[in-house]
């Protein structure tokens, strides 16, 4: 992207009567996508430990064969409620709350296009969170069937699995209602000359994001639904005795769940794709193509779903069409692998801590990549289909692949948002722990899950232990590694060095125009882009 | 309460209410569609 900005970019609004508000209310009632943006990255943080601990549980528990401190129905809710809390709770909230703090900003609009629809979509979260959770202490606990809810399972649970569907309604409806702002923002303020294909990178993944967020949630809130007549009210959409197809659930799911992936991870793009230039001092290499591939890459998210249930059965052709869809994303993605590489080479390269995170991601994110294009291939996917190679896969893709570009985001940004620098040294530490302790913990699980270790159980052959006993090692390094992040960001928030407008070496972006801290209205006059 | 809804053109209010509505619908359609279609199917 070329951008030149000239301007009037942001005066402080000290003049303004409409300020931030007072205590409590200014939370609840505020219709600033500052504040509703600070408030979803609050919110996501305090999921990541709550889901973290859950985490750790499992990992305590599969430190040693043999069952240690929990019952195996305790750790069924547990491995249940830490995915469906880390995707919904934390991941999807955090990339929200990015979206809200920098689109406007990015797009030289004053706001979010509807800004009172958007703290209605933050307050949801809290309610819908804390519904979630509250199955835990309900009579025969939470859910317990896995995130993906297959029935006939799912059908033998207990009555949170109602409160578990409403609660998962209210996430959905939340994430669509953030969408459609980010859709009607992006379409309808950008500033007078900011054309699409001058939008930054972070833009153009959400923008995506959020029609891939409308398209599938429906579809998530409509199975979820028949889930539910079919559990309290008698129906049989899944229900083999009543006619009903258990299957045509995993077409639902999956027709869902796969998007939802790249859901996760296009902001991640977005993010890195931002950072990357930034410290490279040098512009992106290939916009207008890493915008292609990005919504190649969505586009083909939509047709590869069934690559999750090749072991179901389905008919041969079905097989070789989803394996051949599913192994195309590698080329939009290695597209943009490629220019996020381009844009280093020969570049006047710094490390500070977010340009660490983006260098890992590209790493490790390759690495759940690759083991995602060795289970495309249907014939092999029967060896590692349900088996720790796939909780591997995941979570490189989910850790240090989105998690990471969050951080690094988070680290990027800071200064942006309080106005001080963070501290680089500690920030460096933090770096060095979380991506050691991440491999430690993630890349033992592949040699688990090539030898056969199911996911999902609480007790494993002794065969399996010393692994165990490596990747347990390794979560609590990494969970523990995570508090000194909430260190850094506090500390940042209370003080520190005083941040320039521009923060690093000449970033590009209108973001990097108005001052640090950013006053709490921007851009209430356009600023001119050429 | 916000700043920059009170600024805005009402033409431009407009189209923002009818991207948002047209938004909102087709969600809503898809949620509908596929309870439909599964109905069928299964």
């Amino acid at each position: 992207m070329t951008t030149i900005t000239q301007g009037h970019a942001a005066q402080d609004h000290a003049h303004d009567s409409h300020g931030p508000g007072h205590g409590l209310s200014r939370w609840l009632f505020t219709t600033n996508h500052k504040d509703i943006g600070t408030l979803y990255l609050v919110f996501a943080l305090v999921m990541l430990f709550i889901g973290g601990a859950m985490a750790l549980i499992i990992r305590a528990e599969l430190f040693q064969p043999g069952l240690q401190f929990v019952n195996p129905e305790f750790f069924n809710q547990m491995t249940s409620m830490h995915a469906l809390i880390m995707v919904f709770g934390m991941i999807m909230p955090a990339f929200v709350g990015f979206a809200n703090w920098m689109i406007p900003m990015m797009i030289g609009a004053p706001d979010m296009a509807l800004p009172r629809l958007n703290n209605w979509s933050f307050w949801i979260l809290p309610f819908a969170g804390t519904i979630l959770l509250s199955t835990l202490f309900m009579e025969g606990g939470g859910p317990a069937a896995g995130w993906t809810m297959y029935p006939p399972l799912v059908l033998q649970s207990g009555n949170s699995l109602a409160f578990a569907i409403f609660a998962i309604h209210l996430l959905g409806m939340s994430s669509i209602l953030g969408a459609i702002n980010i859709i009607v923002t992006v379409m309808n303020m950008r500033a007078p000359g900011m054309t699409l294909l001058k939008m930054p990178m972070f833009v153009w993944t959400w923008l995506i994001t959020a029609y891939l967020l409308i398209l599938v949630m429906p579809v998530l809130a409509g199975g979820v639904t028949m889930l539910l007549t079919d559990r309290f009210f008698g129906t049989s959409f899944f229900q083999a005795a009543g006619g009903g197809d258990p299957v045509l659930f995993q077409h639902i799911f999956w027709f869902f769940g796969h998007p939802e992936v790249y859901i996760i991870i296009l902001p991640s793009f977005g993010i890195i794709s931002q950072i990357i230039p930034a410290f490279s001092r040098k512009p992106l290499f290939g916009y207008s193509s890493m915008v292609y591939a990005t919504a190649g890459i969505a586009f083909l998210s939509c047709i590869v779903w069934a690559h999750h249930m090749f072991t179901v059965g389905m008919p041969l052709a079905g097989e070789m069409f989803f394996m051949m869809s599913t192994m195309l994303i590698a080329i939009p993605t290695a597209v943009k692998v490629f220019n996020w590489t381009a844009t280093m080479w020969r570049g006047s390269l710094s490390f500070e801590t977010p340009m660490l995170f983006a260098v890992a991601f590209l790493f490790l994110f390759a690495i759940g990549g690759f083991s995602g294009v060795m289970m495309a291939i249907a014939p092999v996917d029967f060896q590692y289909h349900d088996t720790y190679f796939i909780v591997a896969h995941f979570h490189y893709v989910l850790v240090p692949g989105a998690l990471f570009a969050a951080i690094g985001g988070a680290y990027f940004w800071l200064p942006k948002w309080t106005g001080h620098m963070y501290d680089e040294k500690l920030g460096k530490i933090h770096f060095w722990l979380s991506a050691v302790s991440v491999n430690i913990l993630f890349f033992p699980q592949h040699f688990l899950g090539l030898a056969g270790m199911p996911r999902r159980i609480p007790d494993y052959a002794t065969q399996f232990a010393d692994w165990n006993a490596v990747s347990s090692i390794g979560a609590f390094v990494f969970g523990f590694s995570q508090l000194m992040f909430v260190y850094i960001v506090v500390k940042c928030v209370r003080g520190g060095a005083k941040a320039t407008a521009q923060v690093w070496d000449n970033p590009e972006g209108l973001e990097w125009t108005v001052p640090s801290p950013a006053p709490y209205h921007t851009f209430d006059e356009p600023p001119l882009v050429r | 309460m916000n700043g920059a809804t009170d600024k805005r053109d009402p033409a431009q209010q407009r189209q923002i209410r009818n991207s948002a509505l047209l938004l909102g619908g087709f969600a809503l359609a898809v949620f509908i569609a596929y309870i439909i279609a599964t109905a069928l199917l299964a």
